[in-house]
């Protein structure tokens, strides 16, 4: 405490802490020699803080500007853009600290610090987030009011209160303006290309190893609320990829199917839900298996895909159908036939041979599809996190044969090479598996960890059927989740380890949170403040609506808390027993007889008598209670009450 | 005086010529009310809109929720330092005392009171009179008041009306300057400033006593000698009878004092007023020192001789008026 | 929780209002002044009556002291007054071959200083020291004086001629400083009419004794003072320190004083608690002889300009 007590002392102090604090979210993001500059120039002020000779001179610091912009520019390529425009500000900030002096310097390191807050946002919007950036902006406050104070007379408790009450006063004019200030669809020009960054998430290409990986990630994909009834945790395949084309390792899309219009044939009504897709800055939109018609503002692709028409940079909401029986593509076409059933050359030969001796021992492809299931089930493979490699062309052939140990990718990856050995067409689709139910809302959370990758096979007369290899090795993978499909004694990712119990429990209020913020904060757009605007007031609502409403609420918040502040009415006593006196006074001036405002109680009486002989006995009373309470201290409720009521019954 | 921030200088003068004919009478306390209080954000509050504006285009071009909100958040900050810059200089009250009197050039300190009428605290109120520096003074909402000193240069000897004073302040966040006129009722009586080199005083023609001589008084005790037939009873010095047996009287004596009269025509007559003034003042200042008795002599008046600090600021005060009171 | 007084306030009250009746038979029409220096008297603060010879000064000294039983001395100050005069002095007894002390006048509990300022200033503040410190030293010995020990001082208007006035510091020892004046018609009238007042004052009975006034005195420490009472105290104060009328304000001491003041005319009037009345009855004596008028301002009268700061604070 002291020496906390002995920094805020010194006005220059608070500020470079409150700088620190502004800086230190974007440090990991920063390029690394910044996180020895930037601290170092910290440390350099702070040296300087009883010797001012100490500061650099300005030739030095314009070349620390020059050189570190040069820097930035090898690092970065550019020197706008989120990310390096932030770097290069952190890096000024630092420089115009060693520079400063006088109050109207620090001033402005705390205009550009209120700048370098918002910045954060940026890179992450969530709730810890903002209530780290509030914390900065209470203390970046208190450094205002420290340097605006000639002689600190402001103790740091009694600065902390005072930056504290005007940001939770200012709150209620923030919320006011966040709804109701008119929001203009950007953006006004051409963001830089690192406008947005993308974040690890589902690609559109599988190779061994791709997948597991990502169920490191505990970041969620997109969320879910289904209309009417839940399809059961099997059913939750959400398709995103479909893939042609393997190169003997890894699988990818390949070229457009040609195929015209996809054909899909339903058997019961469809499962109605909307998907709050958190922004992964691609065009995939992703849904249950199988899609019925594309919602607005996308398409629907020739391999039962949904498709954005513009890339998802924010959160993102659509309306979904999807059909859980059906029968799709129930004609292959030529392209299909081909693209379903290549396989590389001279690759995995061991699986290919074995794949033919099937096709030869069985007559029907459904037996083969159900016999290589079977393999997997009844032979010695493992479904695990932590597959060993298989490098080389011939992976699959590694797997199948030596390891026998691998993630869901494996056994998609070997099943389809398998089938198309077979001459069963075949393709791998990407998308994720399953999610988690939080009770309290009723919303599935899809998280990168759900990740997934199945097969589907073309059947005569069945079409494209759906065969998840991984079902068949751990089918509590797909019944439960992941967690349970997993041995025993293999080592989890960490938030694996917190999906249980209380905190399991407190994870699904925590997601509850997430999504409202998500839905109404983060998402608050032109779109969903005038859909909110018109349902709050029951009308439609056009801009013009929009500034009239801002400027009346606005006003009368502002109002109430300038009269908050203010206190207008405040009177300059709050004694009770004054209080009634006054209206005593003020009965008697009405009837014109006025106190002086240095007339004693007794002399007023009496001259109130004079006037009012038929009222004596009362004000008499009322002169002595009122005397008693004031001036001989006695504390006596009951007095005050008779006092006030004698006021009230005066009459004059 | 300060100039108002953002505002050019002409237009500082003529806003503060329409506020001061708003101001009420003189009294010698003035409370700040809302009517004739201030406001305009400084150069500072300029900067930090600019920043502002900067924040909500960037939170329309990358469509950022919360880069709107923290906005929003500033600006209703900033918009509350506005209120709380008011609300710091509102009801304030100040009473100016007469200022202790000072040779010209010399600045008068001005007693001032700041009391709040509501018991806010006050704080960084700042107080300017003319051209001298502000001062800074703070009032917690548990003190009833702050008493400080306003130095107020002098330029001339007579009276200096502590007159208009400038109070403003901009705590909290600096972004608001909140100013106020009052003029107050006080004022300080300027002695000329003592000249550095007087002539030599001569002794002038209405001297009197001008050698030290002994009279028999009563202040001071001097000595014991035989009773003599008259001597007052009181002083018989009854120690001593007692030793010797003899009546014995106790002797006082009282010093007369060295007396001089400065003499305004005792200067030479190609010598200015003020010059005139200088030079006695700076004789009187010296006769006080010497503790010598003194009386003055300008024209129009006549002090006769005396000593200690009540004469010598009549003295003073006198040549400090001299051709200004009516 | 405020401390409750429980004084006896109407028994207190019945006596002194008996007091101020009697001495009423002696000074005619002069009931303010009488209540005023009983103020004094039970603050337990000494009395300086500034007025022009012959309005019944010492009739009121005497009065005084007779009503509450007490011894009386008077001593008329003149220029040769000395020191050893007032206090006493050792004479060498030749027989006991010792100093023997001869009490002055001031050993006494009523001592009636008339025309302090016709005596040089060193015989003043021999009184004034004893007054202040109740206790007189003289070569080197300490001897306490009695208990109630009540100067009443009289002052002519210090501008006749052959005075010594006395000096500021001086004036702040006496609690009060009153002025008699003129009687009115009526009682002049009575008093020509009546017999000597001298042969009354010897006709009155004592109502109190010594050791009931100390009592009274102590009495006046309980009258209780209210946060108001010392706020509005406070406004006083700090008002005449501001106000221009004056070129220095009361000093703490004389806050000190008004409050005392204040419990006596308070306990006077039968009331255990002050009043702001009792404030602005006591001010006009009690501030009058500490306050000086700002000498660029003096056209009116002290008096006038305390009327006018009372108006001025707010209750």
């Amino acid at each position: 405490m002291t020496r906390f007590d002995y920094i805020a002392k010194d006005p220059v102090s608070w500020v470079i802490l409150s700088l620190a604090l502004v800086l230190m979210p974007h440090a990991p993001r920063l390029p690394a020699w910044t996180l020895f500059v930037i601290p170092l120039l910290f440390l350099w002020r702070l040296a300087a803080i009883k010797k001012p000779q100490r500061l650099p001179r300005k030739w030095l610091l314009f070349i620390i500007v020059i050189l570190s912009s040069f820097a930035m520019l090898v690092h970065y390529g550019t020197l706008f853009g989120k990310t390096a425009g932030t770097a290069i500000l952190a890096v000024l900030l630092a420089v115009k600290l060693l520079e400063s002096r006088k109050r109207r310097d620090y001033m402005l390191l705390i205009a550009l610090s209120f700048f370098i807050i918002v910045t954060n946002f940026l890179f992450s919007q969530d709730i810890p987030t903002l209530a780290f950036m509030l914390i900065t902006v209470v203390i970046l406050v208190m450094s205002l009011i420290y340097i605006n104070q000639e002689s600190a007379p402001l103790k740091l408790r009694q600065r902390f209160k005072m930056s504290l009450t005007i940001v939770l006063q200012a709150l209620p004019m923030m919320l006011v303006m966040f709804i109701l200030f008119p929001r203009i669809s950007g953006p006004l020009w051409q963001l830089p290309d690192d406008a947005h960054t993308a974040r690890s998430g589902l690609s559109d290409t599988m190779s061994p190893g791709n997948i597991a990986q990502l169920i490191n990630s505990n970041d969620i994909a997109f969320r879910v609320k289904f209309e009417n009834q839940q399809p059961s945790q099997n059913q939750l395949y959400w398709r995103a990829h479909v893939l042609w084309y393997f190169d003997g390792r890894s699988w990818e899309q390949g070229k457009l199917n040609p195929n015209p219009d996809p054909v899909l044939e339903t058997f019961n009504a469809p499962v109605e839900y909307t998907v709050t897709l958190e922004p992964h800055f691609k065009k995939w939109l992703f849904a249950l298996d199988m899609p019925g018609e594309a919602p607005v503002k996308s398409h629907y692709n020739n391999n039962y895909l949904l498709r954005a028409d513009k890339k998802i940079t924010s959160l993102y909401q659509y309306q979904a159908t999807s059909f859980l029986n059906y029968r799709a593509g129930n004609i292959l076409s030529p392209w299909e036939e081909s693209a379903g059933l290549k396989l590389p050359v001279h690759q995995n030969p061991r699986t290919v041979a074995l794949g033919r001796q099937w096709r030869k021992q069985f007559n029907q492809p459904v037996d083969i599809v159900a016999h290589a299931l079977k393999q997997f089930n009844q032979q010695n493979y493992v479904y695990t996190l932590r597959p060993p490699l298989t490098p080389g062309h011939d992976s699959v052939d590694q797997f199948l044969f030596n390891t026998r140990r691998g993630f869901c990718e494996h056994y998609a990856g070997s099943f389809a090479v398998l089938m198309r050995a077979a001459g069963i067409p075949t393709r791998i689709i990407l998308g994720y598996q399953g999610g988690a139910f939080n009770p309290l809302n009723d919303v599935l959370t899809v998280r990168q960890s759900d990740a997934h990758a199945w097969t589907e096979v073309w059947l005569e007369n069945q079409g494209w059927v759906r065969i998840d290899p991984t079902a068949a090795i751990a089918p509590s993978r797909i019944e439960q989740n992941l967690n349970a499909a997993l041995p025993k004694n293999e080592t989890r990712p960490l938030h694996m380890h917190l999906d249980m119990g209380v905190l399991k429990q407190l994870r699904f209020y925590w997601e509850l949170m997430d999504n409202n913020w998500n839905q109404w904060v983060i998402a608050y757009d032109p779109e969903l403040q005038q859909e909110f605007l018109s349902s709050l007031l029951n009308k439609k609502i056009n801009f013009a609506d929009i500034v009239y409403l801002l400027v009346f609420t606005l006003t009368i918040v502002t109002l109430a808390i300038a009269v908050m502040i203010l206190k207008p009415f405040q009177r300059t006593t709050s004694d009770p027993t004054q209080l009634a006196y006054e209206q005593f006074c003020r009965k008697l001036a009405r009837s014109g007889i006025c106190r002086e405002p240095c007339e004693g109680p007794v002399d007023f009486s009496l001259r109130a008598m004079q006037a009012h002989p038929q009222q004596k006995d009362s004000i008499k009373l009322i002169s002595r209670i009122y005397i008693n309470l004031r001036f001989r201290s006695s504390n006596n409720k009951k007095q005050l009450e008779k006092l006030r009521h004698l006021i009230r019954k005066l009459k004059l | 005086m300060q100039e108002l921030p953002l505002i050019p200088g002409f237009l500082a003068r003529y806003i503060e010529r329409w506020a001061v004919k708003r101001l009420p009478d003189t009294d010698y306390q003035a409370t700040i009310v809302r009517q004739r209080l201030y406001i305009l954000p400084t150069r500072q509050g300029l900067l930090f809109t600019t920043v502002l504006g900067t924040i909500l285009l960037g939170a329309i071009n990358y469509e950022n929720s919360l880069t709107y909100m923290l906005c929003f958040l500033f600006a209703s900050i900033g918009f509350l330092g506005m209120i709380y810059t008011h609300q710091n200089l509102n009801h304030l009250r100040l009473g100016a005392a007469s200022a202790k009197a000072v040779f010209a050039g010399q600045a008068a300190q001005f007693p001032l009171s700041i009391s709040s009428v509501k018991q806010h605290s006050h704080y960084n109120i700042r107080i300017q009179c003319k051209a001298t520096d502000a001062i800074c003074a703070h009032l917690e909402d548990t003190e009833t008041e702050s008493l400080l000193m306003l130095p107020v240069t002098t330029k001339r000897r007579g009276y200096i009306q502590l007159g208009r004073i400038k109070i403003y302040t901009e705590f909290p966040f600096g972004l608001f300057h909140a100013w106020c006129w009052v003029e107050l009722n006080a004022q300080a009586v300027v002695y000329p400033e003592p000249d550095a080199h007087p002539p030599q005083y001569t002794h002038g023609g209405r001297q009197h006593g001008h050698q030290m001589t002994q009279q028999e008084g009563y202040d001071d005790f001097a000595g014991i000698r035989k009773y003599r037939k008259g001597d007052a009873p009181n002083h018989l010095a009854w120690k001593a009878i007692a030793r010797t047996g003899d009546l014995q009287t106790k002797q006082f004596y009282a010093e007369a004092a060295d007396e001089i009269w400065l003499d305004w025509h005792q200067l030479a007559d190609d010598m200015d007023v003020e010059k005139r003034l200088s030079v006695l003042c700076r004789w009187i200042l010296d006769a006080d020192k010497q503790g010598i008795k003194f009386g003055l002599i300008i024209p129009g008046k006549n002090i006769s001789p005396g000593t200690g600090r009540q004469h010598r600021h009549v003295c003073l005060k006198a040549l400090a008026l001299f051709g200004i009171e009516a | 929780m405020q401390k409750q007084t429980h004084l006896p306030v109407e028994l207190i009250q019945q006596s002194l209002q008996q007091a101020v009746k009697n001495i009423s038979h002696i000074i005619l029409g002069k009931q303010r002044q009488i209540q005023l220096a009983l103020t004094c008297l039970l603050a337990n603060g000494h009395l300086l009556i500034e007025d022009m010879p012959g309005v019944g000064k010492t009739t009121l000294a005497l009065a005084i002291a007779k009503t509450f039983g007490l011894d009386f001395q008077r001593v008329q100050f003149t220029s040769d007054l000395l020191p050893a005069d007032v206090l006493g002095i050792s004479i060498y007894d030749i027989e006991s071959r010792q100093f023997n002390f001869h009490s002055g006048p001031v050993f006494t509990q009523v001592l009636l200083a008339d025309e302090i300022n016709r005596s040089t200033p060193k015989t003043q503040s021999a009184l004034l020291e004893a007054m202040e410190e109740h206790q007189v030293t003289q070569d080197g010995t300490t001897r306490p004086l009695p208990k109630p020990f009540f100067v009443i001082a009289t002052q002519n208007p210090t501008e006749q001629v052959g005075t010594f006035p006395l000096p500021e510091s001086q004036l702040d020892r006496f609690l009060m400083r009153i002025e008699i004046g003129y009687p009115d018609q009526n009682a002049e009238r009575e008093l020509l009419k009546g017999t000597d007042r001298r042969q009354a004052i010897r006709q009155i009975a004592s109502v109190l004794d010594a050791s009931e006034l100390i009592e009274l005195q102590r009495a006046v420490d309980e009258v209780h003072v209210s946060k108001a009472i010392v706020d509005y105290l406070l406004a006083l104060i700090r008002s005449s320190r501001l106000s221009p009328w004056f070129s220095s304000g009361l000093s703490p001491r004389a806050g000190l004083a008004l409050q005392k003041c204040a419990q006596a005319w308070a306990l006077l009037h039968g009331r255990d608690h002050v009043l702001p009345e009792d404030v602005q009855q006591v001010i006009p004596s009690v501030a009058a002889h500490r306050l000086q008028i700002n000498p660029d301002n003096q056209h009116e009268s002290i008096d006038e300009l305390i009327i006018k700061l009372i108006k001025q604070v707010p209750v």
